[in-house]
């Protein structure tokens, strides 16, 4: 459970709030603060993901998943203590090429956004932080 | 619970649903999975403690969406029929065929059981989901 919460770098992100968003060109700053404040960073590629099942492949490439878990969002209602134990909280995930995503597929963009978004909500109400930045 | 408790009960849970053997060739893969009887009898078993007590029985676990009550299954994917109260569906693990850890928790495995009103699912951790109507 963390006690020390990390506030956002405002001046770095899009909108104050969720979701949060970050300029390519912004990236180096907000990776060099994460870092600073003791978040574990990971990232995918957005642009390799062509798909519901892609981008949980892509997850489960950085971080440690129950080898029986499946390939849908739904599996989140399951792995909440195997996380709880594998995964380095607080953690940072960086979701690089996020607009190349929105462009060609902008229906798979948009609900990868709000299940990772709605994921992160979850981890706050345990006081485990989990953000997520897509990168613009 | 401790070890000695979790094989108790993974003894009596075996009882109820003895053979039972998840249908994991490649065929039933691509059109669901098969449930056999001996499965459906556990499944059963589960479901009922499920309705009855909203837990699963002693010595199967239940899983966690961080955020939400143990157990409840968000449907996230509209896969089945959706409801307007978010934990309207419970899902939980069946016997765990592999036993327990030296920690007493079980080694768990895909199958598991999903129940809503008054309907019951199996499904390979959501890929697909039987309805086992009795």
């Amino acid at each position: 459970m963390t006690t020390h919460w990390m506030q956002q770098p405002e001046t770095l992100l899009g909108e104050p709030g969720k979701p949060y968003t970050v300029r390519k060109r912004r990236l180096p700053e907000l990776q060099a603060y994460l870092t600073q404040n003791q978040m574990t960073l990971v990232g995918v590629d957005a642009a390799d993901a062509r798909s519901e099942a892609d981008f949980i492949s892509l997850l489960k490439e950085i971080l440690v998943f129950p080898s029986w878990a499946g390939s849908t969002w739904d599996i989140f209602s399951d792995i909440g203590d195997e996380m709880e134990e594998e995964w380095p909280f607080p953690l940072a995930l960086i979701v690089d090429n996020y607009s190349k995503m929105l462009s060609r597929n902008p229906e798979l963009a948009l609900s990868i956004l709000w299940q990772l978004t709605s994921l992160s909500e979850g981890s706050r109400t345990e006081q485990r932080q989990f953000e997520i930045y897509f990168v613009l | 619970m401790g070890a000695g408790a979790a094989k108790e009960a993974a003894a009596a849970g075996a009882k109820a649903g003895a053979g039972v053997e998840a249908g994991t060739n490649a065929a039933s893969k691509a059109a669901g999975p098969v449930v056999t009887d001996a499965m459906k009898a556990q499944v059963r078993t589960v479901a009922k403690s499920l309705k009855e007590t909203g837990k699963p029985p002693q010595g199967i676990q239940a899983g966690k969406l961080t955020g939400y009550p143990r157990g409840v299954f968000a449907n996230s994917r509209n896969k089945l029929p959706q409801n307007s109260d978010p934990h309207f569906y419970k899902e939980s693990d069946l016997w765990p065929p592999n036993g327990f850890k030296a920690n007493g928790k079980p080694q768990r495995v895909e199958g598991r059981v999903v129940v809503g009103g008054d309907r019951v699912w199996y499904t390979e951790h959501y890929q697909t989901f039987t309805e086992i109507i009795d």
